[in-house]
């Protein structure tokens, strides 16, 4: 089946060359479909004799139905046209239209099925995404035509189409020549030397021709209505050239930008015509690795999307940079689709040698640049070099130390210890939040459950405490979401948005804060969303807060400001009176432990139901339990007392916490310290304790994860093991070891500072280290050691920890106060003592 | 003010396009789903891993995630993404960690045109890469397992396999998790497959490996069940298989006619052996006790349509209404199941929530059967509740537990019995 799709500048007369073309394919016997691709919905005009109802409005965003009923019979016998529709003018995304309707069309096989002997595609003149560029998709248009002027704007943005054309020549679309409507019979030759310059042939030259215009009022295509016409001979001409078009020889090459303009202004370009870009390609792509290594050529890395290399010359080793031709700089020498040069870094004196470079370089003159990254495949980290790709930006992805939970972080060892924190972060109590994004969006987070491999929260499931587990995302009278649907891609979601923000308002109530979340979907539209905020915002009384994406977890500055503000002026207006002693403010403990703990040595505390700010300022003493951005400065703005005592695990700590509240409440007595019962329990506890090793797996910069306010989700879990007598094994992975390389394991300086530290902060504790640079290694320590029965890992089961027999432990096993420290050291002597993993699960 | 916005804004009760394709990634063990998107797409993976399926292996300690993302966002804007995925996926390919790697976008992506297909077609690695069509807009989690499953299907590798008579692959079967009601299911339908005289070469997925699923191609008969019938259509346009499309193989009559259908198709004729008529018995005398305590109780269903068709056409088996159900996806066709008074497809929590309460007097449903999210939702209250279908968080299965064929009638309906009648239900309606 003959398949053409028609690209080009917008007003270059693509349309009225296509629905010509369409009507001579049809005067030739064969059945077309002429498909519309333009949002503006005349692609069609000529060939229909009038506007048709698109694929969008038929049925394009709901479903398939509508598709053969947006189909319409041309008064040109053995002609059907289709227009693919789109939104207004100004809102939605018009790409969206032509891909639902490309996918309708395969999913219906309709080309096929229903007998087309053609398929005319007509696509808006700026191609401005890939959803315009959907025909040349699989299985869609095979050739593609540009239709160009003379004029430079023309053919620049035909030169982009056929960087175009390189990008889709994977599904078979290839470029099959450039048809030319001139405006100045003169200069046919500029055209002529483009199409050399970019290795094409011109298929068809249209010129100026009354008959267009006549028969453009007519609403009839030109070479039907006028076929004595020059335009229908020379558009028949154009016909044949399509029809018998091929793929060519060697593909077309767009020019570089610097290039293209070099040609415009009448200079030579970078590029000879004809360079070899397809020379020896298939034994090339076999073999990119062997073919750098023979050049000297060895891959380091990718920096800002370009190659970086090791190439040695001589005795010398220098750095170079193999760049896409696409963003070369201007003097980099070209090869092929990309160009090379020495790395930034390289030294000047002695000058390195270029020639020698280039004459190494001509050698891999048959790759394309996309097949010299497959010399970075076949390794398990693709991630590390390959990432670059998408630019400097996006690296933190596989950067050893920033993943909080073990999914973040990927084709990488994963770490023991995940960084606390992050997870406690909310909205403030009272404002509403906006999520203006798809159900995908909806469902970014969740609960961790308490099964999944990752322990997110401490206290393993207590009666009384809440269940986590992953639910249906949260819509309350706090938080609305608009539910962005193919519908709002289509034709804008404007109204949703305000509605949306409108309803949020009313539920935040006049002075309210709402925080307007825009998602990854509606960001892509591109729609007006800070007018619409500041609209509302003004008709409602309320602050709106819009940050892009889905941020509620962060505590930005800007947005930290704002939240800091309501909160302080909801904490001032409250109106309370202070009738009880504390307000255990971020504690999200029901069952009421620390209350009770702080109750039984005197001191009263806020009921915790619904009303934070009321409840908050009814207390003489804020009690917070890890440092917050947002709450300190709004207690503090607004005039709250407020404490960050040390955490209340183990009897030491629990005893601190109290002392602290109560010395911050002015009490004179110091509270009790636990019962002689207690006292009596744990002695027998700890007499078994001091049998026993708990081990810490983390890399050498990490031990200050260990201690800190931050350390361990705030729980200070070697503390509480030192109080009970286990001994504490470090087990530190050096850098060599996370690098994957081979090396003798050492400990840095500033590690070795860390550590000494770690022993004077635990006093009588008996804390050994060991080392470690590969994971064999520390699988052979961990099992080496008998005593060793707990291995702190927040990832729940871990297998390298179960496999040697041992336990993971984290903080999910640590309790508060004085009976939860006795029932602490209860479990972890429990783990200690169970044989479960050494006899069934040790390799 | 009247807040009217939880009716225009709801929350529905129905679960995202690629969830589904995880679903689809965690029954094979040795794929990977790449998504085109931010590391939002991950926290997903908790819906399966750990919560729903103890033993999936979708995520590693060792960073060999089966679903990873390469971190692309709408902002900033690239000058070629295309060209970065297609590198990233190459790495992935070239990587030898996975057989076969599906990939597919978030919805941005999408609307930026990303061409999957293409892509994946251009990568030249060691293992097959195939797109799942970026759906998310239009489709739902049965969507997303189902373009999954047919992305496998198209992945195959071109082979020329010899079809064997007598030989039967099931096509879209859903393997939500990897734990015993599941190998209990596969294990009775390959047993009452056996006594037809029929070898069951391939469940279509069964939480094997990618190589496995090849064995598909080799089968006289793909039965099309519904969580996959475009995947079982392709397989047997593949290898010219006789394609039959069934409902799920649930309840005693279900099971019957479920073994009837297959076995015209396979060409056996002459009806079901005893042997398998036997076994019918059997499970319908395991079942009579059960039927004075359980027939005329009214029953409402929160889950996924397909396991609705089935499970209605067993509960009236069983004696008991089913007057309303409330289904966790777009409207699908719900087969030969038995419709019930009121069928709501992905409706608002709230709406979903007032529908049941709204069933009073001899309609008062005395059991809820549904998923985790029924129970999350309180759907429940005051309920007796049965969990069943994905997700299910509180109820798993370390031994053979299943619903499917004979055996899996007789296991249902125990714990339709016990859910009913059991003590806690009775304490929880005192208090």
């Amino acid at each position: 089946m003959e398949s053409i799709v028609f690209f080009g500048k917008g007003g270059i007369g693509k349309s009225t060359i296509a629905a010509s073309v369409t009507s001579l394919l049809a005067a030739g016997g064969k059945k077309v479909l002429h498909i519309g691709c333009d949002p503006k919905m005349d692609c069609t005009l000529s060939l229909m004799g009038r506007h048709i109802e698109p694929f969008a409005i038929l049925g394009g965003s709901s479903g398939r139905p509508g598709l053969r009923d947006s189909i319409y019979q041309s008064p040109v016998r053995g002609v059907h046209c289709i227009e693919a529709g789109g939104p207004q003018p100004g809102v939605g995304c018009g790409g969206t239209a032509i891909g639902s309707m490309l996918d309708a069309m395969k999913d219906e096989a309709l080309l096929e099925k229903d007998g087309y002997g053609a398929a005319v595609f007509d696509v808006l003149g700026d191609v401005v995404c890939g959803g315009f560029a959907a025909p040349l998709r699989r299985g869609f248009a095979k050739k593609m035509v540009i239709v160009t002027s003379e004029e430079i704007l023309s053919l620049y943005a035909a030169n982009r189409l056929i960087m175009m054309a390189a990008n889709y020549a994977r599904n078979g679309v290839y470029l099959a020549g450039l048809a030319v409507n001139l405006k100045d019979q003169t200069r046919l030759k500029t055209v002529e030397e483009f199409a050399r310059a970019v290795n094409t042939r011109i298929l068809g030259v249209m010129l100026q021709d009354p008959a267009v215009s006549s028969a453009e009022r007519e609403h009839r295509p030109a070479a039907i209505a006028y076929p004595k016409s020059g335009f229908a001979r020379r558009v028949w001409a154009l016909t044949q050239e399509i029809r018998t078009a091929r793929p060519p020889a060697t593909p077309p090459r767009a020019l570089p930008d610097p290039d293209f303009f070099a040609f415009a202004e009448g200079r030579r370009t970078a590029v000879p015509a004809g360079a070899p870009a397809g020379k020896g390609r298939k034994q090339a792509v076999r073999s990119a690795k062997a073919l750098f290594s023979a050049a000297g050529f060895k891959p380091a890395g990718m920096e800002d999307s370009q190659i970086i290399c090791d190439w040695k010359c001589g005795q010398s080793l220098y750095k170079v940079v193999i760049a896409p031709g696409s963003s070369a700089k201007g003097d980099m020498p070209r090869i092929s689709d990309w160009a090379v040069c020495f790395h930034p870094t390289t030294p000047q004196e002695p000058p390195p040698p270029g020639g020698a470079l280039m004459k190494a370089a001509g050698t891999l003159a048959g790759l394309r640049f996309d097949e010299m990254l497959s010399v970075f495949t076949g390794s398990r980290d693709f991630y590390g070099p390959l990432l670059n790709l998408s630019g400097p930006e996006d690296t933190t992805l596989a950067a050893p130390d920033t993943p909080r939970r073990p999914h973040m972080g990927f084709g990488q060892w994963q770490r023991f210890i995940f960084p606390a924190g992050l997870s406690q972060a909310y909205i403030p109590p009272g404002s509403v939040m906006v999520e203006h994004g798809d159900i995908e969006c909806r469902f970014c987070s969740s609960e961790s459950g308490i099964l999944n491999m990752f322990n997110d929260n401490p206290g393993i499931k207590t009666p009384g405490k809440a269940l986590n587990m992953p639910v249906l995302p949260r819509i309350d009278k706090r938080i609305v979401n608009t539910g962005f649907s193919s519908d709002d891609a289509l034709f804008g979601d404007e109204k949703k948005v305000a509605r949306s923000l409108e309803a949020a308002a009313d539920k935040a109530g006049p002075g309210g804060l709402v925080e307007f979340y825009v998602g990854c979907s509606p960001i892509m539209l591109a729609g007006d969303t800070s007018s619409l905020a500041a609209r509302v915002e003004r008709e409602k009384g309320v602050k709106i807060m819009l940050e892009r994406f889905n941020s509620f977890y962060e505590h930005g500055s800007a947005k930290g400001a704002v939240r800091v503000s309501y909160m302080a002026h909801k904490l001032s207006k409250a109106g309370a009176a202070k009738d009880r002693d504390v307000y255990l403010a971020d504690s999200h403990d029901p069952t009421g432990v620390l209350d009770k703990l702080l109750a039984e040595h005197g001191i009263s505390t806020v009921d915790r139901r619904k009303d934070f700010y009321r409840e908050a300022a009814s207390a003489r003493l804020q009690v917070l339990s890890h440092p917050d951005t947002v709450l300190t400065p709004a207690f503090d703005k607004a005039g709250l007392k407020w404490i960050m005592p040390p955490q209340p695990y183990g009897f030491g700590g629990t005893h601190k916490w109290l002392g602290a509240i109560a010395s911050a409440l002015g009490r004179k007595k110091a509270p009790a310290g636990p019962s002689a019962a207690q006292k009596a329990l744990a002695a027998g506890l700890w007499a078994r304790a001091s049998r026993y090793t708990a081990a810490f797996v983390l890399a050498t910069e990490e031990i200050g994860l260990l201690s800190g306010s931050t350390a361990l989700k705030m729980v200070p879990v070697l503390p509480v093991l030192a109080e009970a007598g286990f001994k504490v094994r470090l087990l530190l992975m050096t850098a060599e070891g996370r690098d994957g390389k081979a090396g003798k394991p050492g400990l840095p300086a500033e590690a070795a500072a860390q550590l000494r530290a770690l022993k004077a902060s635990l006093p009588g504790t008996h804390l050994s280290t060991d080392t470690f640079s590969k994971q064999e290694e520390l699988a052979r320590l961990l099992r080496a050691d008998p005593p060793t029965r707990l291995v702190y890992s927040d990832i729940r089961r871990d297998p390298r920890v179960v496999s040697a027999g041992k336990y993971p432990f984290s903080t999910s096993l640590f309790e508060p106060g004085y009976d939860g420290a006795l029932e602490t050291w209860r479990r972890l002597l429990a783990l200690c003592e169970w044989d479960f993993n050494e006899r069934y699960l040790r390799n | 003010m009247k807040d009217t916005s939880g009716t225009e804004f709801p929350k529905t009760f129905n679960l995202p396009y690629q969830l589904g394709v995880y679903l689809a990634a965690n029954a094979v063990s040795d794929s990977c789903a790449f998504m085109d998107g931010s590391n939002c797409v991950m926290p997903k993976i908790d819906f399966i891993a750990g919560n729903h399926d103890l033993y999936s292996t979708l995520l590693s300690p060792a960073g060999t995630h089966r679903v990873i993302c390469n971190m692309a966002g709408p902002l900033p804007q690239k000058s070629n993404p295309e060209k970065a995925l297609s590198g990233m996926l190459s790495g992935v390919a070239g990587s030898g960690l996975y057989s076969v790697i599906m990939v597919t976008g978030l919805p941005f992506q999408k609307l930026a045109g990303m061409d999957y297909e293409g892509i994946a077609a251009g990568i030249k690695g060691p293992v097959p890469v195939v797109d799942v069509p970026p759906s998310s807009l239009e489709g739902d989690w049965l969507d997303g397992y189902a373009g999954a499953l047919d992305a496998l299907a198209r992945a195959l590798p071109e082979r020329k396999l010899k079809k064997r008579r007598r030989t039967v692959a099931l096509a879209g079967y859903l393997l939500d998790r990897n734990e015993g009601d599941h190998k209990a299911n596969i294990a009775e339908l390959r047993r009452l497959l056996g006594l037809c005289g029929l070898e069951l070469v391939c469940v279509f997925p069964s939480g094997g490996t990618f190589a496995e699923l090849s064995r598909a191609l080799e089968a006289e008969v793909v039965v099309s069940l519904p969580y996959g019938r475009k995947a079982a259509a392709r397989l047997a346009q593949r290898s010219g298989a006789v394609l039959v499309e069934t409902g799920l193989p649930l309840g005693l009559k279900g099971t019957a006619g479920w073994l009837k259908d297959i076995c015209a198709a396979a060409g056996i004729k002459g009806g079901l052996p005893q042997a398998v008529k036997d076994l019918e018995r059997q499970a319908a005398a395991d079942i009579a006790p059960l039927l004075d305590a359980i027939a005329h109780l009214s029953l409402v269903y929160a889950g996924d349509p397909y396991l609705f068709s089935g499970l209605s056409a067993f509960t009236a088996e069983l004696g008991m209404r089913l007057p309303l159900a409330i289904i966790d996806s777009f409207p699908k066709p719900l087969g030969t199941g038995k419709v019930p008074e009121s069928l709501l497809f992905s409706p608002g929590t709230g709406e979903a929530a007032a529908a049941i309460a709204a069933l009073s007097g001899y309609s008062r449903p005395a059991l809820l059967a549904g998923n985790t999210f029924a129970l999350t939702e309180g759907y429940s209250r005051g309920i007796a509740f049965l969990e069943i279908g994905f997700p299910s968080y509180s109820h798993h299965c370390l031994g053979p537990e299943p619903y499917f064929g004979f055996a899996g009638a007789a296991t249902l309906a125990g714990r339709i019995l016990n859910s009913v009648c059991g003590p806690m239900t009775e304490l929880g309606k005192l208090g």
